[in-house]
């Protein structure tokens, strides 16, 4: 196998492994902030927007892996 | 975006290749395409060096002025009662100023680094808004502009924390307290680690604004790029989906913009007042 068709596919494993770790990292912060919102509505404003910020922060993690998938795909 | 890639493929009617279509789109150049025809930047020649002026870098100077010509426009016509565009204005700015800056940074420096914050905040809301125009780019998916932003906030990190307690106690800062002195090796480990902490987190700025602006419009290009593999059956599809990435879009370009903003002055402000 030569060293660009390993890089394809590293980059095809990688970018699908990166999008577990982000998928469940979000999903549970999702559910954590659902059933905040759910046990006090009147804080539901305040978990809101601690959930969206902290979604993009988790998000930025997974988006170091999918710029390294992104760099092996164009390999030539 | 999509008006280039539809030009381009009447143009070269060859196999069509999606990682070149990708790459031509998302590579910065010296090229502006307008819908009459190719602009070719010039290469300025200034004190020996050359400069080439490239797309990245017009957008650059068309969101600064927008976002000049904008805030000049409606500060002139401040009223004790706001219209419209003063109360949207002042919305933003009193959002930055009490939510980010003095929660972040203390009642005075909260007030003296509100300039900076709104500066910041909106050049990359602007050039990430660029983005989503036809034939423009978004200047914040190069990673020199966004990198040269994180550099900039490691400078301002590293620099306001010096200026307030001078070369020697700003590095004291980042040693951990009240540690025996045998303990030497262990508070230099936590020192480097601290010092390294902070480096990491410009870094981190830098990813995270230049992969999401990347990606978004990489998303974009890829789903219109299909309809040129799969055949035109594919077009309700592919704009469906390309359209549901756009209002995507539209969450993460003012977010990006107020995480950037946001964090830049938590860790400025965690320089100015070190916990311990």
């Amino acid at each position: 196998m030569e060293a660009t068709s390993l890089a394809w596919l590293a980059a095809g494993l990688g970018a699908g492994l990166g999008v577990i770790g982000a998928g469940l990292g979000i999903g549970r912060l999702a559910g954590s902030a659902m059933e905040g919102m759910a046990r006090q509505p009147q804080a539901a404003a305040d978990i809101r927007t601690g959930m969206i910020i902290a979604a993009a922060l988790i998000e930025g993690v997974a988006f170091f892996g999918e710029i390294v998938c992104l760099i092996l795909a164009f390999k030539s | 975006m999509s008006t280039e890639a539809a030009t381009h493929a009447v143009e070269h009617s060859a196999k069509f290749d999606m990682a070149e279509m990708l790459t031509h789109h998302m590579v910065n150049s010296q090229e502006l395409e307008m819908p009459w025809g190719t602009i070719h930047l010039p290469t300025l020649d200034l004190f020996g060096y050359q400069l080439p002026v490239t797309r990245h870098a017009v957008m650059m100077w068309v969101a600064s002025s927008l976002a000049l010509i904008i805030m000049v426009w409606i500060a002139q016509r401040a009223r004790l009662v706001p219209g419209k565009a003063q109360s949207l204005l002042e919305m933003v700015v009193v959002f930055i100023r009490d939510e980010v800056a003095i929660k972040n940074m203390g009642e005075e420096d909260g007030r003296r680094w509100t300039p900076f914050l709104l500066t910041t905040f909106f050049f990359i809301f602007f050039c990430n808004v660029l983005g989503m125009v036809p034939f423009a780019a978004s200047a914040t998916a190069n990673i020199s502009v966004t990198g040269a932003m994180a550099l900039l906030t490691l400078v301002l990190i590293h620099g306001s924390g010096i200026a307030r307690f001078g070369i020697i106690g700003h590095w004291k800062n980042y040693l951990p307290p009240g540690l025996p002195g045998w303990m030497f090796p262990i508070s230099m480990l936590l020192f480097v680690i601290e010092v390294l902490g902070t480096l990491f987190k410009s870094f981190a700025l830098c990813m995270r604004l230049f992969a999401n602006m990347l990606a978004g419009h990489m998303i974009v290009l890829s789903f219109l790029g299909l309809i040129f593999v799969i055949g035109y059956v594919f077009v309700p599809v592919s704009v469906g989906l390309a359209l549901f990435i756009g209002f995507l879009e539209l969450l993460v370009i003012p977010l990006q913009a107020y995480i950037f903003t946001m964090l830049t002055s938590l860790f400025i402000g965690m320089s100015l007042h070190p916990a311990h």
